[in-house]
């Protein structure tokens, strides 16, 4: 028996039976001497053009354009115009910026000088430095610093409200990104605070404002406040998604996974992470790569798969070294020491320990410094040394002091060095170690620094 | 051989542009999703797009960002005026991605709706929106059920033949 296609109004009758009542849809069964809908290359594309059809008659807002509104749509030409001179007055601002900048470079007119040229007060000079100042926080964090200073302060003179608000917004966004680096959290939250304050000013600032949360979420990791930090990267990472901007969520969700490592979740971090290489990967993103190989040195430390580590730890220091991030190279070699110390290879451990330390040290990054030495310290306590601990803990006590770093890492490190002279039991100065480091983790959060206090003796 | 003549495009034109392709789909949402008052509706677009100018180095799916930021702009409207919650709710945690192809077909049905005949639109309404039966379509137009049915389907297929065909008119 040959059997036929349904004609559109059958399938009307099809789709009607799932808005009949019950009485109807005796009508509507699918007829006998047809061919079956589903299986049907002809009826089947007809179907689903109708069922998409009727499920968008079924939205009640269809019907109000339907009433309301013009046909088509179109924008005030007014409004447009409005939008491309914008537009091209920025793409022109950034083009003069340069223009301006190579000739205060070839008159090898300073930084801190521009201030003082009317020619650096436009918005494009302050992207200009804000770039610049970004590509350098991993070298030197330190400069990126004091550029972005000059660059707030060229800002506030700024004709325009909103380019005052979007330049300030970003450059204290860019100044706590590089005060992380620094070690000096306190600050860095309080430059994000400000960040929001200007950003929250301009028309439609959500988007910038994700990028806020971000770094706020960052640096919240660092001072192991881990709840806040994961609650932060969360809204960041849908508020990325909802501006369909899939990159940047997934880079956030890469301090996701960091923290769910910390708070002990490793195999999940561990999950995440391979994912993520798979992705930036794809995408050929060397230092996202990188970044990642060496996060998940660190989960595989902590599964207790050192050799595995070791591999993700070498991967990520080749690729840094490719790239020319040197305080990120220098971060990895540290976990890679950590995970050495753990297997029991002290000597090889302290040789990547000592290097990152004196790395960190030429390169300013005290608070990072002042952590690789707690660990050097560690080191020597486990080998017996006692002469050296103690010799290592006062020389950093004397150099935070010479250096004029926030007070309490001398002190802390004075009092480890009393402790190692006065020989307490090995146990004891492992965890007046362990004391220290939660210590160094938190003491700069807060508005004023902690004070540095001995722990309690048991 | 002289090397051929690489102009930039105009940032300007492609802003242009995006406002002139996107600018139904955008008021779509300002006015019907977020049900934001009229005399307010280009405002709203016109923050969003003064947003896309500025982040526009960083944005590489522009329609789904231009979507994106329209629903959070209106979220913020409302929050503004003290509405928190209600509105948003139905839209949060959503990915522009995924609902692009639906806010699309809206739109091109919403245009279609207009072009057909009154009649037309008040069967549809009562069918699909109101939910009528063949039988209470029928009565309320006082006429037979299979007469109501025929007159569903040549409505439905009326504006199917105008979605495919968007310049024509209604047969």
């Amino acid at each position: 028996m040959t059997r036929r296609h349904y004609t559109d109004d059958e399938l009307l009758d099809y789709i009607d039976a799932k808005h009949e009542n019950s009485a109807d849809q005796e009508c509507h069964r699918e007829l006998t001497d047809h061919v079956e809908i589903e299986q049907c290359p002809d009826c089947l594309p007809r179907l689903q053009e109708l069922r998409e059809l009727v499920r968008g008659l079924g939205d009640p807002s269809v019907y109000d354009i339907g009433a309301d509104m013009p046909l088509a749509s179109v924008p005030a030409e007014t409004k447009i115009l409005e939008a491309m001179m914008f537009a091209r007055r920025r793409t022109a601002d950034d083009a003069a910026a340069e223009r301006a900048i190579q000739s205060f470079e070839r008159d090898k007119i300073p930084i801190d000088e521009w201030d003082s040229l009317p020619a650096a007060h436009t918005a494009g000079v302050l992207r200009h430095i804000v770039a610049s100042a970004r590509a350098d926080y991993d070298r030197s964090p330190r400069a990126a610093l004091r550029v972005l200073g000059v660059a707030a302060q060229i800002a506030s003179k700024l004709p325009s409200t909103d380019d005052v608000n979007e330049q300030r917004g970003l450059i204290a966004k860019a100044q706590a990104e590089a005060l992380r680096m620094l070690g000096r959290y306190d600050v860095a939250l309080e430059r994000l605070d400000e960040a929001e304050r200007y950003l929250r000013e301009l028309p439609a600032p959500e988007y910038e404002l994700a990028c806020v949360d971000w770094v706020r979420s960052a640096v919240l990791f660092s001072v192991t406040r881990y709840d806040a930090a994961l609650g932060l990267a969360r809204k960041a990472i849908r508020a990325f998604v909802e501006y369909g901007d899939r990159e940047s969520a997934e880079r956030v969700r890469m301090v996701e996974a960091a923290i769910l490592c910390e708070q002990g979740h490793v195999t999940a971090a561990h999950r995440t992470f391979v994912r993520l290489v798979l992705f930036f990967g794809s995408r050929d993103d060397q230092d996202m790569v990188a970044r990642l190989n060496a996060n998940l040195a660190e989960c595989e430390v902590r599964l207790g798969n050192v050799d595995v580590a070791y591999e993700y730890a070498h991967d990520a220091i080749k690729r840094y070294e490719a790239l020319g991030l040197d305080a990120e190279k220098i971060r990895v070699r540290w976990i890679l020491g950590h995970a050495l110390m753990r297997a029991g290879a002290f000597e090889e451990a302290f040789e990547e320990i000592r290097s990152a330390s004196d790395a960190f040290a030429e390169l300013g990054m005290t608070s990072e410094e002042a952590v690789v030495g707690l660990d050097l310290t560690e080191l020597h306590l486990s080998r017996a040394e006692w002469i050296e601990a103690h010799a290592l803990a006062g020389r950093l006590a004397t150099r935070f002091s010479d250096l004029q770093a926030p007070v309490h890492y001398a002190r802390a490190y004075a009092y480890l060095s009393e402790a190692v002279r006065g020989r307490g039991t090995t146990s004891e100065l492992l965890g007046l170690i362990e004391y220290l480091r939660e210590y160094l983790a938190v003491a700069e959060v807060d508005d004023e620094p902690v004070p540095f206090q001995p722990p309690l003796l048991h | 051989m002289s090397d051929p003549v690489v102009t930039q495009p105009d940032v300007g034109d492609e802003v242009a542009a995006a406002y002139r392709d996107n600018y139904t789909l955008l008021e779509y949402i300002v006015a019907r999703r977020y049900r934001v008052p009229r005399d307010e509706v280009a405002g709203v677009i016109h923050d969003v797009f003064i947003a896309f100018i500025r982040n526009l180095p960083r944005i590489r799916q522009k329609r789904e960002w231009l979507v994106g930021a329209t629903f959070k702009e209106c979220c913020l409207y409302w929050r503004k005026r003290g509405r928190d919650g209600s509105l948003c709710e139905v839209e949060y945690d959503f990915d522009p991605a995924v609902l692009l192809p639906d806010l699309d077909s809206r739109v091109a049905v919403g245009k279609v709706l207009r072009q057909l005949s009154g009649r037309c639109r008040t069967l549809l309404r009562l069918r699909f929106v109101e939910e009528y039966s063949s039988l209470e379509i029928a009565r309320e137009f006082e006429t037979t059920v299979d007469y109501a049915r025929k007159l569903v389907h040549r409505c439905v297929l009326n504006a199917r033949a105008l979605v495919s065909q968007p310049g024509r008119r209604e047969p």
